[in-house]
């Protein structure tokens, strides 16, 4: 069987490996099918655990009005739908963000440590 | 004709985008050259070292000679790096005690090309060395402004946002009305105006403690960390208030 198949290499590689492909297709197939359903497996569980994980959201804020699904927003107060309190909203998460954000470190800013004395009185 | 059109663009590049007096560096170009000017005062504070350390081991005429030229080059670097450095913290505070800094050491470089000996070095150096502690206070007090303004900034978002809770204000009273518990959220209105309170009383004590700076170095770097720690004590209130505003409008929004 082998010596067979050293043959037909032999006097016709691409031909002997046709011939190979075409018995071998239905397993091929299969081969190729079960990789590509275990790599789309593979992605749909990591989707899953990412999304459930609380590591993905790790600065869960309190939802705006307009971050809140229309069938919670029926549950508001009629007070939380008026324009001023969208505001204060907007305002404060603004806020809260500017605080995160701030540099009090400034760094660059500090004064150079230059303070060596020339002289050349003694080593 | 291409020669002049050439020469035009080339003057009016230099006049628009070069010349000193019209192009405005802005910080972080300011920032580049600091790091440049930091970066060329260790190279010449290092080649100062060993020319001098050369000079007192041989006491050669050459030795002399390169001693008295890298102290200069060191002097002048040291000089140039103070100037940059008070003039980025002019770019972010504009201020007067900048210009005087600035000044000084300016005038200074013009003395240094006038040193011929080694105890001309040592008596221009100490020029710059008796001012070189009063700059780094004058540094402080301007980034201490700088930092205290920034938190300022926000504590004025924060007031203009404690103005807009009257509303809120109206809620809990109505709240109350109704026969609802609103205990909790009436402390919280209170923690909001406490900690703009704490803020400023935590800045204003800061810039009081800015103002009296001095003394030796160790001294003024410990105070000065201490202030930061202060100032970033005044932010944090602030955050704390606006954690407080979250929650009565999350409180208010479920009601």
């Amino acid at each position: 069987m082998i010596d067979e198949w050293g043959n037909e290499i032999k006097e016709n590689p691409f031909a002997a490996f046709k011939k190979k492909l075409l018995e071998r297709r239905y397993l091929l197939a299969f081969l190729l099918g079960a990789a590509f359903f275990t790599l789309a497996a593979v992605q749909a569980i990591g989707f899953f655990v990412n999304r459930a994980s609380p590591a993905s959201t790790p600065n869960k804020a309190i939802p705006t009005i307009s971050q809140i699904s229309p069938r919670d927003q029926k549950k508001l107060s009629p007070l939380s739908t008026e324009s001023g309190f969208l505001l204060l909203e907007e305002n404060t998460a603004t806020l809260s963000s500017q605080i995160d954000t701030i540099d009090l470190y400034e760094s660059p800013l500090m004064f150079p440590p230059v303070n060596v004395k020339v002289s050349f009185g003694e080593k | 004709m291409f020669k002049k059109t050439f020469i035009f663009f080339l003057l009016f590049y230099y006049i628009f985008f070069k010349h000193p007096l019209i192009s405005r560096a802005d910080y972080s170009s300011l920032k580049i050259e600091y790091s440049q000017k930091l970066a060329e005062y260790n190279e010449a504070y290092s080649d100062y070292q060993i020319a001098r350390g050369s000079y007192l081991t041989y006491k050669t005429l050459a030795a002399l000679t390169q001693a008295l030229e890298k102290s200069k080059t060191y002097l002048t670097k040291r000089d140039e790096l103070i100037i940059k450095h008070f003039e980025l913290l002019k770019e972010k505070s504009n201020s007067k005690i900048a210009d005087g800094e600035i000044t000084f050491y300016r005038s200074h470089l013009s003395l240094i090309t006038a040193i011929a000996t080694l105890k001309d070095i040592e008596t221009v150096a100490k020029k710059a060395e008796d001012q070189i502690p009063i700059s780094n206070v004058r540094s402080k007090q301007i980034l201490g402004q700088i930092l205290i303004s920034k938190v300022q900034e926000i504590n004025n978002s924060y007031s203009n946002i404690i103005n807009e809770t009257s509303g809120l204000e109206a809620k809990i009273m109505e709240l109350k009305k109704s026969g609802k518990n609103t205990d909790k959220l009436e402390r919280w209105l209170v923690e909001v105006k406490n900690k703009k309170m704490l803020c400023e009383t935590l800045l204003a004590q800061v810039n009081d403690r800015l103002n009296a700076l001095k003394g030796n170095s160790a001294s003024v770097e410990k105070d000065f960390n201490e202030m930061r720690i202060d100032i970033s004590q005044a932010n944090l209130y602030l955050k704390e208030g606006a954690n407080y505003i979250k929650e009565i409008l999350e409180e208010i929004k479920y009601d």
